[in-house]
């Protein structure tokens, strides 16, 4: 079945080819599926949302019982800095294809646009932090923060 | 010997030095997990080792995803250009006197995608030095990591420990500790990573600690500072014990010897060699220890600490000290790091393991000691070493690297309600509230409960 869907995962088809990689279309890459680079973009995407959904879940998973107040903020935060961060990726990477074209006049091009987005998506994904932060603050939590307070103090 | 396989030889040799000096950095966590482990209560044992567990898979992964191109993409931002990634495709023509010769080579294999991260027979050194770069980043959060044992989320710390591993420190090392860094230019010296890794942690530490609060119990009602002594004192010695070990191997990891090389070097290019370090550590060590027990008049925690204080104050210059010089500074240094850690407790601050002091303060120190001890070093077209680079990289990794978004990030995870356990929680202990489990279930915890429950009644700062 993964064979039919995938081929075989070796990017090679015979020894010659496996030994002398370096030589060969992978320029030495001798890893699974090196011949299908966007194989390996959709792993690592799906790897990346894993890795976010275990910082979720860390929050949530617990062998006492649930104390997480907001997960659902925690994970829109999560979920929209990781959205910023690839578009600004993507973003880039269609700059670069637009530089690459017009490079070929002989001309050296620099992007400069793009190099400012991924600190701006970082920083978008803190800022969406503190206005969902401000919301939660509503009167009847600070309540039931004092209440908690004055138990404390008994 | 056939000469391709000379050539190869040199390869493997520094293949082979890069992936043990890696991996006897991991001892540090070893020493880490069992000095928290030892230093938090009963109650919280496993919550805090496995809080140091999942510090080596969320650093690890973070440096894997973006770390590891953070480290090569902002060596010239913002000095001289943007960041540099996938869509750039060529350097600012002005680049001071910095070589930019083979920078934009370097970034394209820092990618997790890219091909030289993976099984690849004509680059058999990016993955090693990743190796490397990859247990500096783990240490830098395991240092956060001590100081808010037993009252912070497991999910808050994992975000911040992302934060801090996977990028404050990364960018601390691009722009301080890389060929390429654009400190280069103003003529910082950092060679055991001071301010790049100790001092961005101690100071991230810090800002954490502000918005989190000390433990229930830490301080009586008048606001005087109680001691809460480790549950296991003989763990937390061998724990610090371990981490010494492992520093020795961080410290070799940051020597420079490439394939063809003729002498080692540090990241600057600045000659060198591996046995000064050998020298230089073991004084600051030995020393550092005497220092602290004499400064903090014996006490335990804090003279098993002194070794560490001590290797960390003299750091930054470890490839350049005379002996005599690495004994002053490090006695220096540890000697008055208790004041510091009694004095922050005195703050208000509750530094579980004495972090801020032993890492933030001995880093911000070792980094200024070289700017008196150590100036005048010239290395290629860089300015000499001098005092005023030193500041100037000192404050960016301790200040802008550090203490602002450690209070910045824990700050929006507080205003979250994220940041730290519910009071009942960290009363009960955080093994049963995030387990289900005691660390000793054979034993009664009954006296530890009894404390608690006297806790309740006084006041939460």
């Amino acid at each position: 079945m993964f064979v039919w869907l995938l081929g075989a995962a070796s990017p090679f088809q015979t020894w010659e080819e496996f030994e002398g990689a370096i030589e060969g279309d992978t320029g030495g890459a001798i890893y699974t599926f090196a011949d299908r680079p966007a194989l390996i973009g959709i792993m690592i995407v799906v790897a990346a949302l894993a890795f976010l959904y275990f910082i979720y879940a860390s929050f949530n998973i617990s062998g006492g019982k649930s104390t997480a107040k907001s997960p659902p903020v925690l994970g829109m935060l999560i979920v929209a800095g990781a959205a910023s961060a690839m578009a600004s990726l993507y973003e880039g990477l269609t700059e670069r294809s637009a530089v690459q074209q017009a490079s070929r006049t002989g001309e050296a091009a620099q992007v400069e646009k793009p190099a400012n987005q991924v600190p701006m998506a970082l920083l978008g994904m803190t800022g969406l932090a503190g206005i969902t932060g401000r919301k939660r603050r509503t009167k009847a939590n600070a309540a039931k923060l004092a209440s908690r307070r004055i138990r404390l103090h008994r | 010997m056939e000469p391709d396989a000379q050539a190869f030889l040199g390869t493997f040799v520094t293949e082979s030095y890069y992936y043990w000096a890696s991996v006897f950095m991991l001892i540090i966590h070893v020493g880490f997990l069992a000095y928290e482990g030892g230093a938090s209560r009963a109650k919280n044992v496993l919550a805090t080792m496995v809080k140091n567990l999942l510090t080596l898979s969320v650093v690890g992964l973070s440096f894997y995803f973006f770390g590891w191109w953070v480290y090569a993409g902002f060596s010239i931002f913002p000095r001289f250009g943007g960041v540099i990634g996938p869509w750039t495709t060529a350097l600012p023509e002005n680049l001071g006197t910095l070589d930019g010769e083979g920078l934009l080579g370097f970034v394209a294999t820092t990618y997790p995608w890219s091909p030289e991260m993976g099984p690849n027979i004509a680059d058999n050194l990016t993955g090693v030095f990743w190796f490397a770069f990859a247990l500096f980043a783990m240490t830098t959060a395991s240092i956060m990591s001590g100081a808010v044992i037993e009252r912070i989320r497991l999910g808050a710390y994992l975000i911040l420990a992302a934060i801090l591993g996977g990028f404050l420190w990364v960018v601390a090392g691009s722009w301080g500790w890389n060929y390429w860094g654009w400190f280069n230019t103003m003529g910082y010296h950092d060679f055991g990573c001071s301010a790049v890794v100790h001092g961005v942690s101690g100071f991230f530490a810090l800002g954490v600690l502000i918005n989190l609060g000390p433990r229930i119990g830490k301080y009586d009602a008048q606001g005087n500072p109680r001691e809460i002594l480790p549950h296991n004192l003989p763990l937390t010695m061998v724990g610090l014990m371990l981490i010494f070990v492992g520093f020795y191997a961080f410290l070799a990891a940051c020597v420079i010897f490439g394939p063809g090389a003729t002498v080692e070097s540090t990241i600057y290019g600045s000659p060198m060699t591996l046995a000064s370090i050998g020298v230089n550590t073991t004084l600051a060590l030995c020393v550092g220890i005497v220092g602290a027990y004499l400064g903090s008049k014996g006490d335990p925690f804090f003279t098993i600490s002194g070794g560490l204080a001590g290797i960390i104050s003299v750091g930054a210059g470890l490839d350049l000290y005379a002996p005599p010089l690495v004994l002053l500074i490090a006695f220096i240094g540890a000697y008055t790091m208790p004041f510091v850690g009694k004095f922050v407790e005195k703050m208000g601050i509750d530094d579980a393991v004495g972090a801020f002091a032993v890492h933030g303060y001995c880093g911000v120190l070792g980094a200024m000691a070289v700017g008196v001890m150590a100036t005048g070093y010239t290395v290629g077209n860089y300015p000499p070493t001098n005092f005023m680079a030193q500041l100037v990289g000192t404050f960016l990794c301790t200040i802008v690297l550090g203490l602002i978004p450690g209070y910045g990030c824990s700050w929006v995870l507080k205003q979250l309600n994220l940041l730290r356990v519910p009071p009942e929680e960290e009363i009960e202990g955080l093994d049963l509230g995030d387990f289900g489990l005691e660390g000793y279930p054979e034993y009664s915890l009954k006296p530890e409960e009894l404390r608690s429950e006297a806790q309740l009644h006084v006041s939460v700062k």
